[in-house]
């Protein structure tokens, strides 16, 4: 496992305490797993997704995601309704590990309330908690 | 040219072991695979079927609904959908595999490998030369053919096709009542097909103690499966629609139509391209690497695993096989394996698994022999779970009460023979095993049970 300093940390996305993060784009909110996470996690080789148009609370569990290591639960950072699921991860679920806050994003939801977002953790303050 | 303290060629259950526990060794090692990390266990054998198997399984308990209280209309069966199931799991798999070989940096290379001399091998696709101070071959083997008719991947397929299929034909023969053979009769069955398994030896899962071949075979036909013994297929007749089978048995001729044909009568090793001839490996007649108790072929620094030897085609052979090679290549030596006392597993239903010899291997080894049944008929567990046919066989020998045998058939046996195996391993006696506390309620217990019964202080039975 890397160094914290190797790991990234952006702070385009708010994170939650079980390593999801969340972005807004427009009405719809995009979810994935952070750098630190598949780090931990090492290569993953599996990602059960939810079903489209299923809804879960915030930090419900909505999927799982194994690697050659072990298997974790995926918590949603905020509540909503699943618009989509990147189906790419099926074939590739490594994409994960090489591109957690872009091409390996792993649902985007319908939000049932926009503002539960701000509630989040920013970039600082989930590092410090990865460091402490 | 790139070379290496170790190069395992062929990345099965037997390949990829040895190449993990080569560089636990220490030494450098690279593994040429030319279609898929795995193997044919993984991606078309052990795993897939299991998963099958498993879908098959809910099928059946969904047939028994009004045993358990429940009742719907238009059951709807997909086994395209279980098909995908299965081929899911085999690509967590074979992720996994390859994740292995990375965290254990050992070099893959995806190409076709062949001997150019006793030390270096040519790649086929890339056309570039690997050297190694030792190999280990685990190149497999494929499915035999019939004589009379070469698979042509439509209506006379191998297992291979059978676990690409998305859709089961209304119909299929099955040529050969091993564990592959009454494993897909088992799956076809379950889905609907009419199966028809011919045999040639006198009984279904011939290799298995008779006691249990003759109540697996009274079982699969309960449930619906065809099995002709003692008959040989002499002709395939592709007739367009489907094929015509002429069996020939004891009693004369017959024709068995269906939509196609499987065959699962054995396999032959993948010797023939290895450009063996080169290096000075020497097989026997039958294509099979020859090998020594350390997995050394004729040549010192190159030894073979697995199939390829066709000392016993099991997978987990192959993976004990692949520790004893690469401990060999470092300088370790390891216990050798007794081969009759490796457990065998077939997943049909009822499951068949054994460990050790049969009765008739017992006697005919000279032992004094003592031997009982125990059947799960009035099991505690196998009642509660409306699966209570079978039983457990314990073959011993009469003078020092040594456990020689264990053979099961019934539910979930398959994962009951691994403490039988011990006991075998560790030379143990009945009254080890009856002195053994098996939890109540289990299946397993019957194992207790039949050591207490050649004991001569059966409770239950």
């Amino acid at each position: 496992m890397s160094d914290l300093d190797k790991l990234n940390f952006p702070e385009t996305v708010k994170y939650s305490r079980e390593h999801t993060w969340a972005r807004l784009e427009g009405e719809t909110v995009v979810v994935g797993i952070s750098d630190f996470a598949q780090d931990q996690l090492g290569e993953i080789v599996f990602i059960e997704l939810p079903q489209i148009g299923a809804t879960y609370a915030a930090d419900e569990e909505f999927g799982v995601v194994e690697s050659v290591k072990t298997a974790s639960d995926l918590y949603l950072p905020v509540g909503g309704e699943i618009a989509e699921v990147n189906q790419g991860l099926e074939d590739a679920p490594e994409v994960i590990n090489s591109d957690p806050f872009g091409e390996g994003w792993v649902v985007k939801l319908k939000p049932a309330d926009p503002a539960e977002i701000d509630t989040l953790l920013d970039a600082r303050t989930y590092y410090d908690m990865q460091a402490g | 040219m790139k070379s290496y303290d170790c190069i395992v060629i062929g990345g099965g259950p037997g390949g990829y072991v040895a190449a993990v526990r080569a560089t636990q060794l220490g030494l450098t090692t690279a593994l040429i695979e030319r279609e898929a990390l795995g193997g044919t266990c993984l991606n078309w054998g052990c795993v897939p079927t299991k998963s099958l198997l498993r879908n098959g399984e809910v099928l059946h308990l969904l047939s028994k609904g009004r045993t358990f209280g429940f009742s719907f209309d238009n059951l709807e069966v997909d086994y395209a959908a279980a098909h995908k199931r299965s081929r899911s799991v085999v690509k967590r798999q074979t992720r996994r595999i390859a994740a292995l070989m990375k965290n254990s940096g050992v070099e893959v290379y995806e190409d076709t490998a062949s001997f150019v001399d006793p030390h270096i091998i040519e790649l086929e696709g890339s056309r570039t030369r690997l050297r190694a101070d030792n190999f280990i071959i685990a190149t497999g083997a494929k499915s035999r053919q019939l004589p009379c008719a070469a698979y042509d991947g439509q209506k006379i397929i191998s297992f291979r096709r059978a676990l690409d299929m998305t859709e089961l034909p209304d119909s299929a023969v099955i040529v050969g009542a091993g564990p592959i053979g009454m494993e897909f009769a088992t799956l076809w069955n379950s889905y609907g097909t009419k199966v028809t398994v011919i045999e040639a030896l006198n009984r279904a899962l011939p290799l298995e103690d008779e006691d249990v071949s003759i109540e697996a075979g009274k079982q699969f036909r309960k449930n619906g499966i065809a099995v002709m013994t003692g008959a040989v297929v002499e002709d395939v007749d592709d007739t367009g629609a489907g094929v015509d089978v002429t069996v020939k048995t004891e009693i004369g001729t017959e024709m068995v139509s269906a939509d196609l044909v499987m065959v699962s009568i054995g396999f032959i090793p993948n010797t023939g391209e290895l450009g063996l001839e080169n290096a000075g490996v020497e097989t026997d007649r039958g294509g099979a690497v020859v090998v020594d108790e350390t997995m050394q072929t004729s040549v010192p620094q190159i030894y073979a695993i697995g199939d390829v030897t066709a000392k016993m085609g099991l997978a987990h052979v192959a993976s004990a096989q692949a520790m004893i090679a690469a401990e060999a290549i470092a300088g370790k030596s390891s216990a050798s394996i007794t081969y009759q006392n490796v457990p065998r597993c077939t997943y049909s239903r009822p499951e068949v698994a054994s460990v050790g010899l049969t009765e008739k291997q017992a006697r005919e080894n000279g032992y004094m022999v003592a031997a009982a049944q125990c059947p799960f008929l009035a099991n505690g567990k196998a009642l509660g779970m409306d699966d209570n046919g079978g039983f457990v066989k314990i073959v011993s020998d009469a003078e020092t009460k040594k456990i020689l045998g264990v053979h099961m058939v019934g539910g979930h046996v398959t994962e009951m023979i691994s403490g039988p195996t011990g006991t075998i391993y560790m030379e143990g006696t009945l009254d080890d095993l009856g002195n053994t506390i098996h939890p109540h309620p289990t299946l397993s217990e019957a194992i207790m049970e039949t050591a207490h019964k050649l004991s001569g202080h059966a409770i239950h039975i």
